[in-house]
């Protein structure tokens, strides 16, 4: 592993972002009081901006790794569980855990959320594979009629039981309401990572397409089975404990690949620090822009994303 | 069957289907009451059918492509955030919201400077679709986080204002609009039909039709400008139903077996309008009016766009 002046800077910020985020808030921290037993300061810290700051560092190397890998086994640099039905389908999940299980626990909402998402990735899978006609465009297009598809359904769930409101509320990425208790089943994507880390190579060969890897003894379907059991996962979990986070899984991995090329197996312990490096930004954006209220982190990515987006387009049009 | 016996087959069905939104289950005591009403929604079917049948399929034709719809391109997203930030900033019973005519003159003209902006910056760049296409699944992305983050800042009574926004009806149309909107879409629709063998040409994709000495540059534009427009229209008409254009124009190319712009168009027209009032007739007079006519559209039109890509080897 070769440290790179990039690589490094992105590192060192990532520290510096995850210090800030820690003791950025509106409740007082004193640094005295810090490792003094049960004090206010160390309560807030283990009980809110700890939690707080780990979702986003889980969610951000979860969602750009997804992406990163979504992106590998497709084939398309556009694919990503927002521009597919990952993320609808999970929502879908939560929708038909709630009307049928009623206010049950989290983890049976994460069962669902899960099943329905990786139902839904498979399809997006099947689908692509049968287009003979892949430009790189109509697939995340079709990702997005096929997200639609499961939002209406889950529209539908929400309208005959009356909580539309409700539902759509869930997924906004919000991350107020994470406090100890409340995100460890976030926990879930670090064993997903991990194995995501050791098929690195793996991944970049089922890229090349089936008869190659099957050529060179890999197995293409076993592999992509696991590259969507960790979407789903990702997408499941991160739904549920933060909301929607949109463009990390898009434009991270994007921006990896541009700035160090293309080797998955390169790459992928790389891939993850600007996610949540991103992540933690517009998680500080968002709480300090009307200081001591915040805003959604959704909508904070949502804008930068948009930015972020349309500066590629632009300057790649210039190179 | 010859080509055009099925298209007439179709106008036969179409025009019984419209006979029965206008008179089914009518009730006489207060017919002209109720035939005025019955009127002013099967218009706004046919306005609907029209945009939406010609929007996709010029859509498809210029992207060759059988399965994305213009909708996907921001605009229904878009006008799902006029809608709640007016609710938001101003108020649920403000003018620009309970006013048919100032809603839809708001809505449509904020669309397609929308269009036209994304066209011109998109154009005077980049050569191509493809830019074009990406940047609207990122605005539309972009809008939508923003619409959930507002709708959930409303309070439940004007969330309910908002909820009447989000899926088409044809319950509260303007007549006097409606005469304009149908003059406006039918013109367009001439046109559109006028060029048939221009699009013939289109569909055959951008080699081949640059081959055969098509303007294609130019082309494009002036069909994405009509799609737009007309996109807009349906839009800021009803509201937004994602599958319609979908499900007619695959119904139509599967029906008639042909890509010739001179039957597909009449014949995916037709089919919208079967459909629609199909579904209002369902769903007004079978269900109640509880559940919204593009819920069950979005929910028919998604199950056959999974089996159809499922089964067939499309595009």
């Amino acid at each position: 592993m070769s440290f790179s002046i990039p690589k490094l800077s992105i590192i060192v910020l990532f520290f510096i972002a995850t210090i800030a985020s820690i003791f950025i808030g509106v409740g007082q921290i004193d640094f005295s009081e810090i490792w003094i037993k049960e004090s206010t300061s160390q309560f807030i810290i283990l009980n809110s901006r700890l939690p707080r700051t780990i979702s986003l560092i889980i969610a951000g190397f979860g969602l750009s790794i997804a992406g990163l890998v979504f992106q590998q086994i497709s084939n398309n640099k556009f694919v990503s569980p927002t521009t597919s039905s990952g993320i609808s389908g999970a929502q879908l999940g939560l929708a038909i855990s709630v009307v049928f299980f009623g206010n049950s626990s989290t983890f049976i909402k994460m069962g669902f959320a899960f099943s329905v998402s990786f139902l839904s990735t498979i399809i997006f899978m099947l689908i692509l594979r049968k287009i003979k006609y892949k430009t790189i465009i109509y697939v995340p297009l079709i990702g997005l009629m096929l997200a639609s598809i499961f939002t209406s359904f889950s529209t539908f769930l929400a309208y005959s039981y009356n909580f539309l409101q409700t539902l759509n509320g869930w997924f906004v990425g919000n991350l107020s309401l994470v406090i100890s208790g409340r995100y460890e089943l976030l926990y879930i994507v670090i064993p997903a990572i991990i194995l995501t880390f050791i098929y690195a190579k793996q991944f970049t060969i089922i890229g090349l397409g089936q008869d190659f890897s099957t050529n060179i003894g890999i197995n293409y379907n076993f592999f992509i089975t696991i590259g969507l059991i960790l979407i789903a996962i990702v997408s499941a979990s991160t739904v549920i404990i933060v909301g929607n986070l949109p463009f990390v899984g898009l434009i991270i991995p994007n921006i990896v690949s541009h700035l160090f090329g293309d080797n998955l197996e390169k790459n992928i312990w790389i891939v993850g620090i600007p996610g949540a490096l991103f992540l933690l930004i517009a998680d500080s954006i968002s709480r300090l822009i009307i200081y001591p209220y915040e805003i959604s982190i959704g909508l904070v990515i949502g804008i930068l994303g948009t930015l972020i987006f349309l500066l590629i387009l632009f300057r790649g049009d210039r190179s | 069957m010859s080509i055009k016996k099925k298209v007439l087959l179709l106008g036969i069905l179409a025009a019984i289907s419209i006979i029965f939104v206008l008179f089914f289950d009518i009730n006489f005591e207060i017919f002209n009451y109720a035939i005025k009403k019955r009127g002013i929604k099967a218009s706004g079917i046919i306005i609907t059918a029209i945009s939406i049948g010609s929007s996709t399929v010029l859509f498809q034709t210029i992207t060759n492509n059988r399965i994305i719809t213009p909708s996907i391109f921001g605009l229904d997203s878009l006008y799902l955030l006029i809608q709640v930030l007016v609710i938001f900033l101003i108020s649920p019973t403000s003018q620009l919201v309970t006013n048919a005519n100032l809603n839809f003159v708001l809505n449509f003209s904020i669309l397609v400077i929308f269009g036209i902006g994304l066209f011109k910056i998109m154009f005077a760049r980049f050569d191509g679709l493809f830019q074009l296409l990406l940047s609207g699944i990122i605005f539309s992305t972009l809008f939508q986080s923003m619409v959930s983050v507002i709708q959930m800042l409303l309070d439940p009574a004007s969330f309910e204002y908002y909820q009447s926004f989000m899926f088409a009806s044809f319950n509260n149309l303007n007549e006097n609009l409606l005469w304009i909107l149908i003059l406006i879409v039918l013109s367009i629709f001439i046109f559109i039909f006028s060029r048939h063998q221009k699009l013939d040409v289109l569909a055959l994709g951008k080699d081949s039709a640059i081959n055969l000495g098509l303007d294609y540059q130019k082309e494009v534009l002036l069909n994405l400008t009509l799609v737009l427009i007309l996109t807009a229209v349906s839009t800021a008409l009803v509201g937004p139903i994602t599958f319609l254009g979908f499900l007619i124009v695959n119904l139509g190319l599967t029906f008639l077996n042909t890509y010739k712009h001179q039957y597909l168009l009449p014949a995916v027209i037709l089919f919208g309008i079967f459909i629609l009032s199909f579904g209002h007739i369902l769903t007004e007079q079978l269900f109640g009016v509880g559940v919204p006519i593009s819920i069950v559209i979005n929910l028919i039109g998604g199950i056959y766009f999974i089996t159809l890509l499922i089964q067939e080897n499309l595009t």
